[in-house]
């Protein structure tokens, strides 16, 4: 229902994801680019509505990136993607999600 | 030189004169002030009828989230006292207050727009309150939301919701100690000891998932 301070809008549900990004290079730090994460519903693409601010990546080093994305609160399975469509290969995480629990 | 004289005693008699009407005046106005304060600490204005509290059971705060803010009601109180802010509404001449307590536990300020506080009495009745407020980061605040309800209004079965325009609502149901009824001030206390339940049930969370 809530991220990032914010309550979700009716109908729909917050899919708050962390992931993991590891840059294998040993020089240089290097800007992760949101954009080349995105969620799948029923094969629309979909941005994260808000996410980390904090985008670079150190050399050989990890970072956890959290993010959320606004889905339909009947959705029950969503795919995740990484990489840039039609530029480089893209690699999908499907998600299946339990139904949201009904507000009485 | 006479005159003068005379004219200068007659000058000084009367600003004496008006020196002492002012003495009394202001006597008079001080014992007037005093006399409102006295009736002030008989206790606060009601709008109608012998004064009555029907405080909240609470056998543990109850918190909901909202906007990941911790919201936890930790009082709660109908009474005939007069409103805070003056509200004309006949039909609704008591007021039950609850206190809240919210807690932003994030790192930035939480922002409420356009919010509305819903009190659904047991018997369906719907009492509404708006709300704005910004909390900021990892900061905890008390706030008192008011909500003016007839007199008979009692907190049996009562639920409190929370939501902003277009949001999806926050909701806590409540399940007041039973035989909850009006209690006169001067034996409030008494009653409340003589009728309190071990473990009484009271605002448990219905629907936050």
């Amino acid at each position: 229902m809530d991220a990032f301070g914010h309550r979700v809008d009716e109908g729909k549900r917050y899919l708050s994801l962390t992931v993991q990004i590891t840059d294998k290079e040993t020089s240089g730090a290097d800007e992760f680019v949101p954009e080349f994460i995105r969620l799948l519903i029923d094969g629309a693409p979909a941005a994260p509505e808000s996410a980390d601010d904090n985008t670079t990546v150190g050399p050989a080093r990890s970072v956890e990136h959290r993010m959320a994305f606004v889905i339909p609160a009947s959705a029950t399975h969503v795919e995740l993607e990484v990489g840039k469509s039609g530029v480089q290969q893209t690699a999908k995480i499907a998600i299946d999600l339990k139904p949201a629990k009904s507000e009485s | 030189m006479t005159k003068a004289k005379t004219n200068s005693r007659s000058t000084t008699a009367l600003a004496i004169l008006l020196l002492g009407l002012c003495v009394i005046a202001c006597n008079r106005l001080g014992r007037s002030n005093s006399e409102g304060r006295g009736s002030d600490s008989r206790g606060p204005t009601t709008t109608s009828g012998p004064p009555f509290e029907r405080p909240l059971q609470l056998a543990t705060p109850r918190t909901l989230k909202y906007a990941d803010l911790q919201i936890t009601v930790t009082k709660g109180l109908i009474s005939n006292r007069a409103p805070d802010v003056s509200q004309a509404d006949n039909s609704n001449p008591a007021t039950a207050d609850i206190t809240l307590q919210v807690r932003n536990t994030l790192n930035d300020a939480v922002r409420i727009r356009s919010g509305l506080w819903q009190l659904r009495l047991g018997n369906g009745a719907v009492y509404k309150t708006p709300f704005e407020d910004n909390f900021e980061a990892r900061d905890t605040q008390e706030r008192k939301i008011s909500f003016r309800v007839p007199l008979n209004a009692e907190w049996a079965g009562a639920q409190l919701t929370f939501d902003e325009q277009g949001k999806e609502a926050a909701t806590l149901g409540a399940r007041w100690e039973r035989g909850a009824r009006s209690i006169p001030r001067h034996v409030g206390r008494q009653w409340r000891s003589d009728n309190q339940r071990p473990g009484a049930d009271i605002f448990h969370q219905d629907c936050e998932p």
